[in-house]
């Protein structure tokens, strides 16, 4: 039955590892708390329910104002109509016809902030409501690396919705966050999943080269691997320069316009564009199932990042490929980005001294040659509102530090001479596993004949009109 | 390498003569709507590129500093040196500048906003495609989503568009033509970023950028009135004049003297006077007699050295005139009246 639904609702044949364990908890009843890495498909834990049941509105409650946009996007885009959402970005009488018609509606999406509104909260709970999700959830722990204190105020307002059944989801969440989710949000004797970080589909490979070395070779092995790919560079410029160099690709960062941002991603998403270079800009929310290869022309940051951005690769299932392309000296690029993210201990100092002496804040951005919307400036702002100057300048110093720790543990997955995947699996505190294939140190891994995905038609813009408005 | 792009820019920079600053230019670029700027827009021929460049103030200070360091530009003077000038002096330059048309409130980006996710949107429920809206804009989503829904036979409409987009476009011709129509997205076809435009006609992104919006705003221009595709600009206002400017200027078309509407808007002078140079700017008759004695019109026009804009050689010259006046002639004189 559930497969059935699956099939009619999704359009998917089969669940991915783990989703079902997740799905019957859920549709019997019990609260629920799953952590799933990125991209293990744990939106549909909570949507599928929904048809199975039939029984009242789902809430979801996110972040994120770009995840709940993403999320609704692709609802809509399998042609479920009944779907809203309560945030910054509609009017008060969209909100309030939405909360008129809420029978309308499967799924609700909103921040926490709406959820707290009175007349918000008083209208959901005066409707039936089939369950509560929380997504992230561990930002409701102080003990979790983003914790948001809009979240704390959830459990309370569970209780005002009449306790619904809930189910917190996350990514990440080590014993002391856990711990906190269940508790803050009251869960009753809930069923736990914890799904393993490994992607058993995803060969993984490290190519050492030298630095002049990489962009040649990155033009082979763009040909050679399977397509559709997603190389990650670690600037806009890079993005921008590797683009031109390869064939058939385009790029995508986060200083693109809106349009230009969507036009790439709808021609990727189409298979219209067989490459796309980007920054880590792109990939949140990206729902495309058949990235066969996900290639690192530079570090990423963290191993959790690279996590990440190699998990966007297979998610159909079917065996992918994450290469990274290492050359002495790339960390260098990451270590001034994360220098470049926190304000100069010189100008920390100027900055200090200039407000004890009675500069005004909004003269200091000119002042330090700083753009106002620099986040740095956010930072520094911030800092001078709750810290004295030696409290500030440990803080950078001790941050700085813990980013240089995470930096030379992703450092180490490109050096070590032992099998890449156990070293994955060891960060994130689970059991090795034996798998062929599996990497490059465990045996050579080969790229298959790999088909053309991609169709390019230019024509003269007559005939490209005409087939815009072709109703063949 | 240089581009028509940096030419156009080049260009905006060489019209304001050296009688206004690097700020003044900043402000017209991004389209700020303050009396200063529509004037230093109308006066020194900037309309085309009126709220054409949204450049943050960092972008804009790093623009203006490789100009000077390519050697194009003289930043004490905010003038051109001769190679700028070169550079600033082909047809093909001034030619896309008057193309763009200027920002003409949301008229000329929400009818294309409209436009496109209509025609994405319809074409792609007509063959049963999924998609991904290319557009992110709450109104023009609200906007389409009314349309689509509403009950009508759309097929003759939608051949209507075509055509109509067609014939506009042979007009409009190539370069323009093949940046509008590859900004299109259709069931089938995703539109181009400007980079793939910009390959497409060898030129770069930024200059593929204006062919498409001087080809979209000739476009809009080229359409008969009775043009089916008109109701895509259904409420939408293409006005220069200020909000405030308007409502005082309906006020006195009314027939309110000038100080009644001063005292019922509770304006100050300086600000009922930006007004009413507004309405010396845009409007076709202007009883400027009303404002300025007859003799000192054709005085100030006589005074008015070569093809400068500046007011205060005059003001100096003639006691009994105020820099608002004087103005007012200059907006008269701008519109190609003579009173000689």
């Amino acid at each position: 039955m559930y497969e059935k639904t699956l099939k009619r609702v999704f359009g998917y044949d089969s669940f991915r590892e783990g989703q079902r364990d997740v799905i019957e908890a859920v549709a019997d009843g019990q609260d629920v708390l799953a952590i799933m890495p990125t991209g293990a498909g744990k939106s549909l834990t909570f949507q599928l329910p929904s048809y199975i049941k039939n029984d009242g509105l789902t809430i979801i409650v996110s972040p994120l104002l770009s995840l709940i946009e993403d999320q609704m996007l692709h609802i809509r885009e399998r042609g479920e109509r009944g779907v809203a959402r309560l945030t910054s970005m509609e009017t008060l009488e969209e909100k309030q016809d939405i909360l008129n018609h809420l029978k309308r509606y499967r799924f609700l999406y909103l921040s926490p902030e709406q959820l707290a509104v009175p007349h918000v909260t008083r209208a959901l709970s005066n409707t039936k409501i089939q369950m509560l999700v929380v997504d992230e959830a561990h930002c409701i722990s102080q003990w979790g690396h983003e914790f948001r204190p809009e979240y704390a105020r959830l459990g309370e307002l569970r209780k005002q919705l009449g306790s619904p059944q809930c189910m917190a989801v996350t990514a990440t969440a080590p014993e002391t966050v856990k711990r906190d989710i269940i508790e803050k949000l009251a869960l009753f004797s809930p069923s736990q999943f914890v799904h393993s970080a490994n992607r058993p589909e995803i060969r993984l490979i490290v190519e050492r080269l030298d630095t002049d070395q990489k962009l040649p070779r990155l033009v082979d092995l763009v040909r050679e691997v399977p397509k559709p790919a997603v190389i990650y560079t670690a600037t806009r410029r890079e993005a921008e320069s590797l683009a031109m160099a390869l064939d058939d690709a385009l790029f995508y960062h986060g200083g693109m316009s809106t349009e230009d941002r969507r036009l790439v991603q709808s021609q990727f998403l189409r298979d219209e564009v067989a490459v796309m270079v980007c920054t880590s800009a792109f990939g949140m929310g990206v729902n495309k199932d058949n990235v066969r290869s996900v290639i690192h022309f530079q570090l990423p940051a963290t191993l959790e990042a690279y996590m990440q951005e190699i998990g966007r690769a297979g998610r159909d299932g079917a065996p992918a490929f994450a290469v990274l392309l290492y050359a002495e000296g790339d960390e260098r690029i990451q270590q001034f980005l994360i220098d470049q993210q926190y304000p100069k201990e010189k100008d920390i100092r100027v900055a200090y001294f200039e407000r004890e002496n009675g500069t005004s804040l909004a003269q200091l951005p000119r002042l330090l040659k700083m753009n106002e919307e620099d986040p740095v400036w956010g930072l520094l702002k911030q800092m001078l509102a709750e810290r004295t100057l030696a409290g500030a300048i440990d803080w950078v110093k001790e941050r700085k530090r813990d980013r240089y720790r995470q930096l030379g543990q992703m450092m180490d997955y490109a050096l070590i001479k032992t099998c890449r995947r156990d070293y994955l699996l060891r960060y994130f505190s689970e059991q090795p596993v034996d798998q062929q294939p599996c990497c490059d140190v465990c045996g050579e891994i080969s790229f298959p004949e790999s088909e053309q995905v991609v169709s390019k038609n230019v024509t003269e813009w007559k005939h490209r009109l005409a087939r815009i408005f072709s109703f063949d | 390498m240089v581009h028509l792009a940096d030419g156009v820019l080049l260009l905006a920079i060489d019209r304001l003569k050296g009688e206004r600053s690097e700020r003044s230019l900043f402000h017209v670029l991004n389209g700020k709507r303050s009396a200063t700027t529509l004037q230093d827009a109308f006066f020194y021929d900037l309309e085309p590129v009126f709220g054409m460049f949204p450049y943050t103030k960092y972008d804009y200070e790093k623009l203006m500093a490789s100009l000077e360091k390519r050697g194009w530009l003289n930043r004490s003077t905010f003038t051109l040196t001769g190679a700028g000038q070169l550079l600033a002096a082909p047809e093909a330059v001034s030619d896309l500048f008057e193309r763009l048309g200027g920002e003409q409130r949301d008229y000329t980006t929400m009818t294309w906003k409209r436009l496109s996710l209509f025609i994405q949107t319809f074409m792609s429920l007509e063959h049963k495609r999924t998609f991904y809206p290319v557009q992110a804009d709450r109104l023009a989503e609200r906007w389409v989503k009314q349309i689509v829904r509403s009950d009508r036979d759309w097929r003759p409409l939608i051949e209507s568009f075509h055509a109509e987009l067609e014939t506009a476009l042979e007009a409009v011709g190539d370069p323009y033509a093949t940046a509008v129509v590859y900004r299109f997205t259709g069931a089938f076809e995703t539109g181009y970023t400007y980079e793939q435009i910009a390959t497409l006609l060898d030129v770069d992104a930024r200059t593929a950028r204006l062919y498409f919006l001087a080809g979209w705003n000739a476009l809009l221009n080229q359409l008969p009135e009775d043009a089916k595709l008109r109701g895509f600009s259904h409420g939408l206002s293409r006005e220069r004049m200020t909000l405030s400017a308007r409502e005082s200027f309906d006020l006195l078309t009314a027939g309110r003297s000038f100080s009644e509407v001063q005292s019922l808007r509770r304006l100050r002078t300086s600000t009922i006077e930006d007004h009413v140079v507004e309405m010396a700017m845009y409007i076709e008759e202007f009883p400027l007699d009303q404002f300025v004695p007859t003799r000192w019109i054709a005085e100030v026009e006589r005074l008015r050295e070569g093809e400068s804009w500046a007011l205060k050689p005059i003001f100096d010259q003639i006691d009994e005139l105020s820099y608002f006046q004087i103005r007012l002639v200059f907006a008269r004189l701008k519109r190609g009246e003579t009173f000689v």
